[in-house]
């Protein structure tokens, strides 16, 4: 089923490349930033140029594949059809969220391209392993935000309207470009339940050469939030398909 | 008088295609909600070198360029007719086509002009942006030009993407990351090679915002008005070309049949 669903979405996403705009659009930014960076004389901080418009990216797909899939599956009239397959629905959603959220990861390379070749800044990754483990999990926790939006928007069609609001908000307080120092203290602890926080922590610890500090924990947190997202996902997005079923409401919207 | 009627029924489309993505409370709760923070999250990473100069400049250019961004969406709405049917019976119309795509479109120079100010203001009021009163007041018909000039622009790149209006989402991306690079909205112009500097001279965005700092960092008049006049320069050779542009698309459409086809 998993290997099915995962087929199906890739053969999709290749013919529309549509659903993967904001993962190749939004890495771009690393010309901005770096730009910015040089023209103060901080190229030390290159890791931020090359994480935060990665990890842009990364929200942006999410926000848009969450509020896309399924409405999509709505609008062509196959929901029912997929519903009442005994394969469960969300975790067929999930499996195709997690193509393209996984494809949203080649944003880092295309950002590095753009440092190395714009700038003539290389940056090294020092330790393959944490940078390697970061992104496997980004993935995942990404695929299980996209996964408990999914099953907000299948709510209303107005809360679609918020589809694209949230993803800035997000990634200005879970301290992927700004530091967190800049806000108050209280929304420590928020910036903290975001899985954006750790992500962004440990690409940019992988880039430099002292071995990471606190990284287990960072790993950990990530870990945590992707699977804690993805049951909590998977449990409303199931308890929205029965709710639609009930009120007789699944291809009608 | 023909074409400011074609002009009035446009701009009528123009609202519902507004009122249909937002609501009072979508935009104030949704809308700005994002650009504020876009805005902010461009600029607070000043932050992490802990310039105060540099942010001051980083907001007032973000600020800006929410804005722009916003009138950039004339690029997509003016191939929106394509998808619904409607653009053959405008090209067919006795009437120019390009005072009805300009009433649709031009919805968005106010919506655009409301989120540069209330951008503005909100960071005047939380990050201490130090506005100069009351000649900040004077900000607001120097936003007004550098957003018109943008909307020209993007009329001129909308023309072409009727002919292509898959690329209308690219052309639109391209325009707004571009302009944020290279037209003195994150670093100034002269941080880039000479050919860029150049090239951004003719393009909007870079006087207008450049009048906008000098009146903010309380410049000499003169020096402000030379900047706002080289933006209103740059606005009426873009609307020209858009006019002549537009008709041109359509009529290239009409020749090889494909007006129909999206």
């Amino acid at each position: 089923m998993f290997f099915a669903s995962v087929r199906a979405q890739f053969r999709m996403s290749r013919r529309d490349i549509g659903d993967l705009f904001m993962a190749i659009s939004h890495p771009v930014y690393a010309l901005i930033f770096m730009a910015i960076f040089v023209h103060v004389g901080r190229e030390d901080l290159a890791p931020y140029a090359l994480v935060a418009p990665m990890l842009m990216g990364v929200i942006g797909t999410a926000a848009f594949v969450a509020s896309e899939l399924v409405m999509r599956e709505r609008r062509d009239q196959t929901l029912e059809v997929s519903v009442i397959c005994p394969a469960p629905f969300a975790a067929v959603i999930f499996s195709r969220i997690l193509v393209i959220t996984a494809i949203s990861m080649v944003g880092i390379l295309e950002s590095w391209v753009i440092v190395r070749f714009g700038f003539g800044i290389d940056v090294a990754i020092h330790h393959p392993g944490t940078f390697a483990t970061a992104i496997l999990l980004t993935t995942l926790a990404s695929a299980g935000t996209a996964l408990i939006a999914a099953a907000f928007f299948c709510f209303a069609e107005e809360v679609r309207t918020f589809q694209n609001s949230i993803t800035f908000p997000l990634l200005l307080f879970s301290g992927v470009l700004v530091p967190i120092t800049a806000f108050p203290d209280w929304l420590a602890p928020v910036s903290r339940a975001v899985f954006l926080y750790w992500s962004a922590d440990l690409l940019r610890a992988s880039m430099q050469p002292e071995v990471p500090q606190g990284a287990q924990m960072a790993m950990a947190a990530l870990a945590g939030l992707g699977i804690g997202s993805t049951l909590l996902g998977a449990a409303l997005l199931s308890r929205m398909i029965g709710y639609l079923r009930r009120e007789g409401r699944l291809g009608i919207f | 008088m023909n074409a400011i009627r074609t002009f009035r029924f446009g701009l009528f489309v123009g609202v519902r295609d507004f009122t249909s993505f937002w609501g009072w409370k979508s935009w104030f709760g949704g809308w700005m909600v994002q650009m504020i923070a876009q805005a902010v999250f461009f600029s607070l990473l000043a932050r992490l070198f802990e310039s105060p100069d540099q942010e001051r400049f980083l907001l007032i250019g973000n600020a800006v360029a929410v804005g722009a961004a916003n009138v950039a969406w004339t690029i997509q709405s003016t191939s929106w007719d394509r998808w619904m049917g409607s653009y053959p019976l405008l090209v067919i119309a006795p009437s120019s086509l390009a005072p009805a795509v300009m009433g649709r479109t031009s919805i968005w120079l106010p919506a655009g002009m409301a989120t540069t100010l209330l951008t503005l203001l909100v960071m005047a009021a939380v990050f201490d942006l130090a506005l100069p009163w009351p000649a900040a007041i004077a900000a607001v018909p120097l936003v007004l030009l550098t957003l018109l000039s943008t909307y020209c622009f993007s009329l001129f790149l909308g023309a072409l993407a009727i002919r292509i209006p898959r690329a209308r989402n690219f052309i639109h991306s391209v325009i707004t990351i571009g302009t944020r690079a290279f037209c003195g909205v994150s670093v100034p112009v002269a941080f880039w090679p000479e050919g860029v500097q150049i090239a951004v001279q003719f393009l909007p965005i870079t006087h207008g915002l450049q009048a906008i700092r000098l009146l903010l960092d309380e410049a000499p008049a003169s020096q402000v008005l030379t900047s706002a006049s080289l933006e209103l320069a740059v606005a009426l050779a873009w609307i020209t070309l858009a006019i002549v542009a537009m008709d041109r698309m359509a009529n290239a459409g009409r020749a090889d049949g494909s007006i129909e086809f999206v």
